[in-house]
């Protein structure tokens, strides 16, 4: 009798279990029409790190501006006699360039130096503030526009 | 203040990234004798571009102006330490014994400063002065005789011929001495070359080393007159 109520048991829950069991889904509403334009990707770059403020330099030659900073370096470890060979390359890979005038200015002695300081002044006057004022400061100092502010 | 530097100064302002334009204000701040200022923004330099050992030169000879010689010669030898190769590295490191009074070490690494550096027209001159210190003036006269092979410019035996008058100087030789100084005074004025007081600077440091004081004041008068009130005058 026991087996018997415990098959009827069985039954019964194996029945439940077949009835539980999930119903095929209804019929799927059709799809909205896909867009004409496929949404934005949105993704997270990482922060550019802020640029760098520097002073420009204006010139049209690649061959130029990397002669002009082979004679920087070569000046500030005092080998001004290659620097200058440097200063006049630029100038031969683009005779507008102000601050390559600027540089064989600064370097050569004399009227020759300040008409080259004059030149680099002239090329520099449309150029941004801290190129044109590095022109106008090295052509100042040849002309020694001095007021005196250190007691003498 | 002066175009110069108030230009300088606003370099710096608009791109106070660029290296170059912090050089180029430091040393427009020893022009001035703001050497304490200099070494701020030197080391500011130093900041953006850390491989520019060059800078420690220039700290070496600031420190060496504010007589902080522990300082010049830690900065000597971080120059020498970053660029071993460069005469100017060398030349720094020279600073130190001369002002301990030591010329036979200074002398040594001017020789090595000459050797690796034969275009670098000051080393031939800084060991010249150290020769003539030590009273080998054949030797200090056969530096000044190499450095004309390093000359480019029509101005560059100005500096030589000075640096010759130092060197009769020392030997005793006064009458001499003054003659070249005359001598190359008149060369400079001819040549407009940078720098207008330097000869006569020289003749007021030399007449104050003969002990000749009311004339040395009248030589740094006539200094201070070629001049035009530039800042460095105030070395006087």
């Amino acid at each position: 009798m026991k087996s018997v109520l415990g098959l009827v048991a069985v039954i019964a829950l194996a029945t439940v279990a077949c009835e539980s069991e999930p119903q095929a889904p209804p019929p799927v509403a059709p799809a909205p029409p896909a867009p004409a334009v496929a949404p934005p990707v949105v993704t997270v770059e990482p922060p550019k790190p802020p640029e760098k403020k520097l002073i420009t330099i204006a010139t049209r030659s690649p061959d130029a501006r990397a002669a002009l900073l082979m004679a920087w370096d070569l000046a500030d470890n005092g080998h001004n006699e290659e620097a200058i060979a440097q200063c006049k390359a630029a100038i031969a890979a683009d005779p507008d360039f102000a601050l390559g005038h600027t540089c064989v200015g600064s370097m050569t002695p004399g009227v020759a130096g300040q008409v080259e300081l004059d030149a680099g002044l002239r090329l520099a006057a449309q150029l941004p503030d801290a190129e044109r004022l590095y022109a106008e400061a090295s052509a100042a100092y040849r002309r020694q526009e001095w007021t005196s502010t250190t007691p003498i | 203040m002066d175009k110069y530097y108030a230009d300088l100064k606003r370099v710096a302002e608009l791109a106070p990234d660029d290296f170059h334009a912090y050089g180029s204000l430091g040393w427009s701040q020893t022009d001035r004798r703001d050497f304490t200022g200099a070494e701020a923004t030197l080391k500011g330099a130093l900041e953006l571009k850390p491989s520019a050992s060059c800078v420690h030169g220039w700290l070496t000879w600031i420190y060496t102006q504010l007589h902080r010689y522990d300082d010049a010669l830690a900065s000597a030898k971080r120059y020498a330490e970053g660029a071993p190769n460069e005469a100017g590295a060398h030349q720094a490191l020279a600073g130190a014994p001369l002002n301990l009074n030591q010329p036979k070490d200074a002398d040594a690494e001017l020789t090595k400063a000459v050797s690796l550096g034969p275009k670098s027209r000051s080393a031939y001159y800084d060991q010249a002065i150290v020769k003539a210190i030590t009273g080998d003036f054949a030797g200090a006269r056969d530096l000044l005789e190499r450095s004309k092979a390093t000359e480019v410019q029509s101005t560059d035996a100005l500096e030589r011929t000075t640096n010759a008058a130092w060197v009769l100087l020392a030997e005793g030789k006064q009458a001499e001495a003054f003659a070249l100084l005359d001598a190359t005074e008149k060369d400079a004025d001819e040549h407009r070359a940078p720098w207008p007081a330097m000869r006569a600077l020289a003749r007021a440091w030399t007449l104050w080393t003969l002990g000749k004081t009311a004339e040395s004041i009248k030589a740094a008068d006539a200094a201070l007159g070629r001049c035009d009130s530039r800042p460095e005058s105030s070395e006087l």
